[in-house]
Protein backbone atom coordinates (compact mmCIF):
# COMPACT_ATOMS: atom_id res chain seq x y z
CA UNK A 1 0.00 0.00 0.00
CA UNK A 2 1.39 3.39 -0.99
CA UNK A 3 1.54 5.89 1.83
CA UNK A 4 -0.32 9.12 1.08
CA UNK A 5 1.59 12.18 -0.11
CA UNK A 6 3.06 13.93 2.95
CA UNK A 7 1.12 17.10 3.73
CA UNK A 8 2.48 20.39 4.89
CA UNK A 9 1.97 20.60 8.65
CA UNK A 10 -0.84 22.70 10.00
CA UNK A 11 -1.02 24.52 13.29
CA UNK A 12 -3.19 22.91 15.92
CA UNK A 13 -4.17 24.57 19.19
CA UNK A 14 -4.09 22.34 22.24
CA UNK A 15 -7.69 21.45 22.99
CA UNK A 16 -7.43 23.21 26.36
CA UNK A 17 -6.52 26.50 24.68
CA UNK A 18 -9.77 27.93 23.48
CA UNK A 19 -10.02 31.23 21.59
CA UNK A 20 -12.91 33.56 22.45
CA UNK A 21 -13.69 36.56 20.30
CA UNK A 22 -14.60 39.95 21.68
CA UNK A 23 -15.73 43.11 19.94
CA UNK A 24 -12.29 44.68 19.83
CA UNK A 25 -9.87 41.91 20.77
CA UNK A 26 -9.93 38.22 21.58
CA UNK A 27 -8.42 35.97 24.22
CA UNK A 28 -7.07 32.46 24.28
CA UNK A 29 -8.36 30.82 27.45
CA UNK A 30 -5.96 28.17 28.67
CA UNK A 31 -8.30 26.09 30.83
CA UNK A 32 -5.49 23.72 31.77
CA UNK A 33 -2.99 26.29 33.00
CA UNK A 34 -5.77 28.58 34.23
CA UNK A 35 -4.66 31.68 32.42
CA UNK A 36 -5.63 33.75 29.43
CA UNK A 37 -3.73 35.73 26.84
CA UNK A 38 -4.96 38.54 24.64
CA UNK A 39 -4.79 38.07 20.89
CA UNK A 40 -5.88 40.36 18.06
CA UNK A 41 -9.14 39.53 16.33
CA UNK A 42 -7.13 38.85 13.17
CA UNK A 43 -5.43 35.94 14.86
CA UNK A 44 -8.79 34.70 16.16
CA UNK A 45 -9.99 34.64 12.56
CA UNK A 46 -6.96 32.65 11.47
CA UNK A 47 -7.40 30.15 14.30
CA UNK A 48 -11.08 29.58 13.69
CA UNK A 49 -11.87 30.53 10.09
CA UNK A 50 -8.69 28.99 8.68
CA UNK A 51 -8.25 26.07 11.05
CA UNK A 52 -6.66 23.05 9.36
CA UNK A 53 -4.96 25.12 6.66
CA UNK A 54 -1.22 25.34 6.12
CA UNK A 55 0.61 28.63 6.58
CA UNK A 56 1.00 28.94 2.83
CA UNK A 57 -2.73 28.48 2.36
CA UNK A 58 -3.52 31.06 5.02
CA UNK A 59 -1.05 33.56 3.57
CA UNK A 60 -2.55 33.01 0.13
CA UNK A 61 -6.07 33.52 1.54
CA UNK A 62 -4.96 36.99 2.64
CA UNK A 63 -3.33 37.53 -0.77
CA UNK A 64 0.12 37.67 0.86
CA UNK A 65 -0.65 41.07 2.35
CA UNK A 66 0.14 39.94 5.90
CA UNK A 67 2.74 37.20 5.42
CA UNK A 68 5.09 38.55 8.05
CA UNK A 69 2.34 39.15 10.62
CA UNK A 70 0.97 35.65 10.12
CA UNK A 71 4.39 34.15 10.76
CA UNK A 72 4.72 36.30 13.87
CA UNK A 73 1.33 35.08 15.05
CA UNK A 74 2.41 31.47 14.86
CA UNK A 75 5.69 32.25 16.61
CA UNK A 76 3.66 33.87 19.37
CA UNK A 77 1.40 30.81 19.70
CA UNK A 78 4.37 28.44 19.86
CA UNK A 79 6.23 30.63 22.35
CA UNK A 80 3.23 30.60 24.69
CA UNK A 81 2.80 26.84 24.20
CA UNK A 82 -0.74 27.19 22.90
CA UNK A 83 -0.32 24.65 20.11
CA UNK A 84 1.92 22.67 17.81
CA UNK A 85 2.47 21.74 14.19
CA UNK A 86 0.95 18.49 13.05
CA UNK A 87 0.04 16.53 9.95
CA UNK A 88 -3.11 15.01 11.28
CA UNK A 89 -5.35 17.64 12.89
CA UNK A 90 -8.34 15.31 12.71
CA UNK A 91 -6.79 13.40 15.60
CA UNK A 92 -7.16 16.37 17.89
CA UNK A 93 -10.86 17.03 18.35
CA UNK A 94 -12.09 19.95 20.42
CA UNK A 95 -13.06 19.46 24.04
CA UNK A 96 -16.64 18.51 24.71
CA UNK A 97 -17.99 21.54 26.59
CA UNK A 98 -21.15 19.85 27.79
CA UNK A 99 -21.62 20.76 31.45
CA UNK A 100 -23.23 18.38 33.89
CA UNK A 101 -23.22 18.09 37.66
CA UNK A 102 -24.70 15.38 39.86
CA UNK A 103 -25.57 17.87 42.61
CA UNK A 104 -29.00 19.54 42.60
CA UNK A 105 -27.27 22.52 44.17
CA UNK A 106 -23.55 23.02 43.76
CA UNK A 107 -23.07 26.15 45.86
CA UNK A 108 -24.81 28.18 48.51
CA UNK A 109 -24.56 31.46 50.38
CA UNK A 110 -25.59 31.79 54.00
CA UNK A 111 -25.73 35.39 55.21
CA UNK A 112 -25.46 36.20 58.88
CA UNK A 113 -25.62 39.47 60.76
CA UNK A 114 -25.95 40.44 64.40
CA UNK A 115 -29.74 40.01 64.24
CA UNK A 116 -29.84 36.64 62.45
CA UNK A 117 -31.80 33.83 64.08
CA UNK A 118 -30.92 30.97 61.77
CA UNK A 119 -31.51 27.34 62.59
CA UNK A 120 -28.08 26.35 61.30
CA UNK A 121 -28.59 22.62 61.76
CA UNK A 122 -31.78 22.70 59.66
CA UNK A 123 -30.35 24.85 56.88
CA UNK A 124 -27.07 22.99 56.62
CA UNK A 125 -28.83 19.62 56.86
CA UNK A 126 -31.09 20.57 53.96
CA UNK A 127 -28.13 21.80 51.94
CA UNK A 128 -26.54 18.44 52.52
CA UNK A 129 -29.70 16.76 51.24
CA UNK A 130 -29.33 18.76 48.03
CA UNK A 131 -25.73 17.50 47.75
CA UNK A 132 -24.39 21.03 47.94
CA UNK A 133 -20.60 20.90 47.79
CA UNK A 134 -19.54 24.51 48.35
CA UNK A 135 -20.78 27.00 50.93
CA UNK A 136 -19.92 30.59 51.59
CA UNK A 137 -20.84 31.97 55.00
CA UNK A 138 -20.88 35.77 55.00
CA UNK A 139 -20.97 37.47 58.38
CA UNK A 140 -21.53 41.18 57.98
CA UNK A 141 -20.79 41.72 61.65
CA UNK A 142 -17.74 40.55 63.57
CA UNK A 143 -18.63 37.18 65.08
CA UNK A 144 -16.80 35.86 68.10
CA UNK A 145 -14.87 32.66 67.71
CA UNK A 146 -17.59 30.84 69.66
CA UNK A 147 -20.30 32.12 67.32
CA UNK A 148 -18.28 31.06 64.31
CA UNK A 149 -17.82 27.59 65.79
CA UNK A 150 -21.58 27.31 66.44
CA UNK A 151 -22.34 28.22 62.82
CA UNK A 152 -19.89 25.67 61.48
CA UNK A 153 -20.63 22.83 63.90
CA UNK A 154 -23.44 21.26 61.79
CA UNK A 155 -21.13 21.09 58.76
CA UNK A 156 -18.89 18.57 60.53
CA UNK A 157 -20.75 15.57 59.24
CA UNK A 158 -22.03 16.58 55.82
CA UNK A 159 -20.89 16.17 52.26
CA UNK A 160 -19.76 19.76 51.84
CA UNK A 161 -16.34 19.90 50.20
CA UNK A 162 -15.46 23.49 50.88
CA UNK A 163 -16.49 26.39 53.09
CA UNK A 164 -15.45 29.96 52.39
CA UNK A 165 -15.77 32.37 55.28
CA UNK A 166 -16.23 36.10 54.88
CA UNK A 167 -16.45 37.56 58.37
CA UNK A 168 -16.23 40.95 60.00
CA UNK A 169 -13.31 41.68 62.25
CA UNK A 170 -13.55 40.65 65.90
CA UNK A 171 -10.59 40.87 68.30
CA UNK A 172 -10.82 37.11 68.86
CA UNK A 173 -10.30 36.41 65.16
CA UNK A 174 -6.54 36.45 65.20
CA UNK A 175 -4.58 34.67 62.53
CA UNK A 176 -3.60 31.96 65.01
CA UNK A 177 -7.22 31.44 66.10
CA UNK A 178 -8.45 31.21 62.51
CA UNK A 179 -5.66 28.83 61.58
CA UNK A 180 -6.66 26.62 64.50
CA UNK A 181 -10.30 26.79 63.41
CA UNK A 182 -9.29 25.68 59.91
CA UNK A 183 -7.55 22.67 61.43
CA UNK A 184 -10.69 21.81 63.45
CA UNK A 185 -12.84 22.34 60.37
CA UNK A 186 -10.91 20.89 57.44
CA UNK A 187 -13.64 21.90 55.01
CA UNK A 188 -12.68 25.56 55.40
CA UNK A 189 -10.86 26.57 52.25
CA UNK A 190 -10.58 30.33 52.69
CA UNK A 191 -11.17 32.99 55.32
CA UNK A 192 -11.50 36.69 54.55
CA UNK A 193 -11.81 39.06 57.48
CA UNK A 194 -13.31 42.38 56.42
CA UNK A 195 -13.34 45.65 58.37
CA UNK A 196 -9.93 44.70 59.75
CA UNK A 197 -7.75 47.44 61.27
CA UNK A 198 -4.97 46.63 58.85
CA UNK A 199 -4.41 44.67 55.72
CA UNK A 200 -2.72 41.28 56.00
CA UNK A 201 -2.30 38.44 53.57
CA UNK A 202 -0.12 35.69 54.98
CA UNK A 203 0.91 32.73 52.85
CA UNK A 204 -1.64 29.87 52.68
CA UNK A 205 -1.53 27.25 55.41
CA UNK A 206 0.10 23.88 54.81
CA UNK A 207 -3.37 22.50 54.03
CA UNK A 208 -3.83 25.20 51.38
CA UNK A 209 -6.26 27.37 53.35
CA UNK A 210 -5.96 31.05 52.49
CA UNK A 211 -6.39 33.82 55.04
CA UNK A 212 -6.80 37.47 54.29
CA UNK A 213 -7.52 40.55 56.39
CA UNK A 214 -9.01 43.45 54.44
CA UNK A 215 -9.72 46.95 55.64
CA UNK A 216 -12.75 47.44 53.41
CA UNK A 217 -16.12 47.18 55.11
CA UNK A 218 -18.48 44.55 53.74
CA UNK A 219 -21.59 45.43 55.66
CA UNK A 220 -24.41 44.08 53.53
CA UNK A 221 -25.22 41.95 50.47
CA UNK A 222 -25.11 45.25 48.55
CA UNK A 223 -21.34 44.86 48.41
CA UNK A 224 -21.66 41.80 46.18
CA UNK A 225 -21.70 41.61 42.40
CA UNK A 226 -18.33 43.19 41.76
CA UNK A 227 -16.75 42.38 38.43
CA UNK A 228 -13.00 42.70 38.02
CA UNK A 229 -10.18 40.48 36.76
CA UNK A 230 -9.50 39.26 40.30
CA UNK A 231 -12.76 37.33 40.05
CA UNK A 232 -12.09 35.83 36.62
CA UNK A 233 -11.93 32.05 36.66
CA UNK A 234 -10.16 30.17 33.90
CA UNK A 235 -10.90 26.50 34.32
CA UNK A 236 -12.74 23.90 32.33
CA UNK A 237 -15.68 23.53 34.73
CA UNK A 238 -16.54 27.23 34.66
CA UNK A 239 -15.79 27.63 30.96
CA UNK A 240 -18.08 24.71 30.11
CA UNK A 241 -20.79 25.88 32.52
CA UNK A 242 -20.66 29.36 31.00
CA UNK A 243 -21.57 28.02 27.56
CA UNK A 244 -25.19 27.47 28.57
CA UNK A 245 -25.66 28.60 32.15
CA UNK A 246 -25.39 31.64 34.33
CA UNK A 247 -22.02 31.47 36.01
CA UNK A 248 -23.22 33.01 39.25
CA UNK A 249 -26.73 31.68 39.81
CA UNK A 250 -26.69 28.26 38.18
CA UNK A 251 -27.35 25.62 40.86
CA UNK A 252 -27.01 28.22 43.63
CA UNK A 253 -29.30 28.71 46.61
CA UNK A 254 -29.02 31.43 49.24
CA UNK A 255 -30.40 32.20 52.64
CA UNK A 256 -30.19 35.84 53.55
CA UNK A 257 -29.59 37.24 57.02
CA UNK A 258 -33.35 37.25 57.76
CA UNK A 259 -33.74 33.62 56.67
CA UNK A 260 -35.33 34.35 53.28
CA UNK A 261 -34.52 31.73 50.66
CA UNK A 262 -33.43 33.35 47.41
CA UNK A 263 -31.37 32.79 44.30
CA UNK A 264 -29.00 35.41 45.66
CA UNK A 265 -29.23 37.42 48.88
CA UNK A 266 -29.07 40.66 46.88
CA UNK A 267 -32.26 39.82 45.01
CA UNK A 268 -35.66 40.91 46.21
CA UNK A 269 -37.63 37.77 45.49
CA UNK A 270 -37.97 35.26 48.31
CA UNK A 271 -39.14 31.70 47.89
CA UNK A 272 -40.05 31.38 51.55
CA UNK A 273 -38.37 31.69 54.91
CA UNK A 274 -36.00 28.91 55.91
CA UNK A 275 -37.79 28.62 59.27
CA UNK A 276 -41.04 27.50 57.60
CA UNK A 277 -39.99 26.41 54.11
CA UNK A 278 -37.46 23.75 53.30
CA UNK A 279 -34.73 24.48 50.77
CA UNK A 280 -36.08 21.51 48.77
CA UNK A 281 -39.52 23.13 48.57
CA UNK A 282 -38.04 26.47 47.51
CA UNK A 283 -35.96 24.75 44.85
CA UNK A 284 -39.08 22.96 43.56
CA UNK A 285 -40.79 26.31 42.86
CA UNK A 286 -41.21 26.65 39.12
CA UNK A 287 -39.47 30.03 39.04
CA UNK A 288 -36.49 29.16 41.16
CA UNK A 289 -34.31 27.98 38.28
CA UNK A 290 -35.57 30.59 35.81
CA UNK A 291 -32.34 32.58 35.92
CA UNK A 292 -29.99 29.62 35.71
CA UNK A 293 -29.98 29.54 31.91
CA UNK A 294 -29.15 33.21 31.30
CA UNK A 295 -25.69 32.74 29.95
CA UNK A 296 -23.38 35.54 28.89
CA UNK A 297 -24.22 35.05 25.22
CA UNK A 298 -27.72 36.32 26.01
CA UNK A 299 -26.67 39.38 28.00
CA UNK A 300 -26.32 42.74 26.28
CA UNK A 301 -22.71 43.94 26.01
CA UNK A 302 -21.41 40.79 27.76
CA UNK A 303 -22.20 38.83 24.62
CA UNK A 304 -19.54 40.90 22.82
CA UNK A 305 -16.98 40.59 25.61
CA UNK A 306 -13.92 38.40 25.27
CA UNK A 307 -14.11 37.56 29.00
CA UNK A 308 -17.64 36.15 28.81
CA UNK A 309 -16.71 32.55 29.59
CA UNK A 310 -14.30 33.31 32.43
CA UNK A 311 -16.25 36.04 34.19
CA UNK A 312 -18.79 35.22 36.88
CA UNK A 313 -21.97 37.10 36.16
CA UNK A 314 -24.28 39.13 38.40
CA UNK A 315 -28.04 39.33 37.86
CA UNK A 316 -28.78 41.29 41.01
CA UNK A 317 -27.24 44.64 40.09
CA UNK A 318 -28.02 45.52 36.49
CA UNK A 319 -27.40 48.59 34.38
CA UNK A 320 -31.07 48.57 33.50
CA UNK A 321 -33.05 47.16 36.40
CA UNK A 322 -36.06 46.56 34.11
CA UNK A 323 -34.09 44.43 31.67
CA UNK A 324 -33.08 41.05 32.98
CA UNK A 325 -30.62 40.73 30.11
CA UNK A 326 -28.68 43.93 30.73
CA UNK A 327 -25.03 44.14 31.72
CA UNK A 328 -23.98 43.89 35.39
CA UNK A 329 -23.93 47.45 36.70
CA UNK A 330 -20.72 46.91 38.67
CA UNK A 331 -18.76 45.88 35.59
CA UNK A 332 -16.73 48.79 34.31
CA UNK A 333 -15.24 47.02 31.33
CA UNK A 334 -16.20 48.19 27.86
CA UNK A 335 -15.54 45.44 25.29
CA UNK A 336 -16.03 47.92 22.45
CA UNK A 337 -13.02 49.99 23.53
CA UNK A 338 -11.28 47.19 25.47
CA UNK A 339 -10.86 49.52 28.44
CA UNK A 340 -11.70 49.39 32.12
CA UNK A 341 -13.12 52.65 33.38
CA UNK A 342 -11.15 54.10 36.25
CA UNK A 343 -12.83 54.38 39.66
CA UNK A 344 -13.46 58.06 39.03
CA UNK A 345 -15.29 57.31 35.81
CA UNK A 346 -17.21 54.40 37.26
CA UNK A 347 -20.94 55.01 37.08
CA UNK A 348 -23.13 54.92 40.19
CA UNK A 349 -24.29 51.39 40.83
CA UNK A 350 -27.94 50.93 39.92
CA UNK A 351 -30.02 49.35 42.63
CA UNK A 352 -27.56 50.19 45.37
CA UNK A 353 -27.88 53.18 47.62
CA UNK A 354 -24.82 55.13 48.62
CA UNK A 355 -23.27 53.84 51.80
CA UNK A 356 -25.09 50.52 51.67
CA UNK A 357 -21.82 48.70 51.22
CA UNK A 358 -20.58 49.58 54.61
CA UNK B 1 4.04 -3.76 18.61
CA UNK B 2 6.01 -4.85 15.59
CA UNK B 3 9.47 -3.31 15.35
CA UNK B 4 9.55 -0.36 13.03
CA UNK B 5 5.79 0.02 12.86
CA UNK B 6 4.73 3.43 13.92
CA UNK B 7 1.78 4.19 16.10
CA UNK B 8 0.36 6.31 13.30
CA UNK B 9 0.09 3.33 11.03
CA UNK B 10 -1.80 1.36 13.62
CA UNK B 11 -4.14 4.24 14.24
CA UNK B 12 -4.77 4.66 10.53
CA UNK B 13 -5.86 1.04 10.30
CA UNK B 14 -8.67 1.54 12.77
CA UNK B 15 -12.22 1.98 11.53
CA UNK B 16 -13.79 5.45 12.07
CA UNK B 17 -15.62 4.00 15.09
CA UNK B 18 -12.40 2.47 16.34
CA UNK B 19 -10.61 5.78 16.06
CA UNK B 20 -13.28 7.39 18.17
CA UNK B 21 -13.16 4.58 20.70
CA UNK B 22 -9.38 4.50 20.99
CA UNK B 23 -8.04 5.73 24.31
CA UNK B 24 -7.72 9.47 24.41
CA UNK B 25 -3.98 9.42 24.99
CA UNK B 26 -3.50 7.15 22.00
CA UNK B 27 -5.64 9.34 19.78
CA UNK B 28 -3.76 12.40 20.86
CA UNK B 29 -0.28 11.19 20.08
CA UNK B 30 1.51 13.08 17.42
CA UNK B 31 4.42 12.07 15.28
CA UNK B 32 6.53 15.02 16.29
CA UNK B 33 5.71 15.80 19.90
CA UNK B 34 7.19 19.11 20.94
CA UNK B 35 8.36 19.92 24.45
CA UNK B 36 5.12 21.82 24.95
CA UNK B 37 3.04 18.82 23.88
CA UNK B 38 4.84 16.56 26.32
CA UNK B 39 4.44 19.13 29.11
CA UNK B 40 0.75 19.51 28.36
CA UNK B 41 0.30 15.76 28.42
CA UNK B 42 2.03 15.53 31.78
CA UNK B 43 0.00 18.42 33.18
CA UNK B 44 -3.24 16.76 32.16
CA UNK B 45 -2.45 13.60 34.12
CA UNK B 46 -4.35 14.66 37.26
CA UNK B 47 -7.41 15.50 35.14
CA UNK B 48 -7.27 12.22 33.31
CA UNK B 49 -6.83 10.33 36.56
CA UNK B 50 -9.58 12.08 38.52
CA UNK B 51 -11.83 13.38 35.79
CA UNK B 52 -12.67 16.97 35.01
CA UNK B 53 -15.83 16.82 37.07
CA UNK B 54 -14.13 16.79 40.42
CA UNK B 55 -15.28 17.37 43.94
CA UNK B 56 -13.85 20.80 44.33
CA UNK B 57 -15.68 23.98 43.43
CA UNK B 58 -13.48 26.43 41.61
CA UNK B 59 -15.23 29.74 41.16
CA UNK B 60 -16.20 32.59 43.48
CA UNK B 61 -19.53 32.04 45.22
CA UNK B 62 -19.98 35.73 45.87
CA UNK B 63 -18.01 38.78 44.80
CA UNK B 64 -17.87 41.30 47.63
CA UNK B 65 -14.20 42.26 47.63
CA UNK B 66 -12.72 44.99 45.50
CA UNK B 67 -9.58 44.59 43.44
CA UNK B 68 -6.43 44.54 45.54
CA UNK B 69 -5.36 47.93 44.29
CA UNK B 70 -8.52 49.42 45.77
CA UNK B 71 -7.37 48.54 49.27
CA UNK B 72 -6.33 51.71 51.06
Amino acid sequence: MNSPEPREPVFQLFACCIPVQGARRSVICDVQRQSFQFIPNGLYEILTGHAGRTVAEIQAAYEHEYDEEIEEYFDFLLRHEFGFWCDDPERFPPLDLTWQAPERITNAILDVDAGSEHDYAKILGELDGLRCKALEVRCFHGPSLGELRAILEPTQRGRLRSIDLLVGFHPELTLEALAALAVEQPRISSVIVHSAPERLRPPPSRAGVTFEYRTEVIGSPGCCGRVHPGYFVVNLETFAEAQRHNTCLNRKISVDARGEIKNCPSMARSFGNARETSLHAALAHRDFAALWEINKDRIEVCKDCEFRYICTDCRAYLQDGRDLYSKPSKCTYDPYTAEWLSSAERPAFAGQTKGECG
Amino acid sequence: MEDGRRDDDLFARLSPEGKEAAPVVYRHMTRRPTRAAVLRMAESLPYRAAGYVCGSFRKPISKCCGPDDEQP
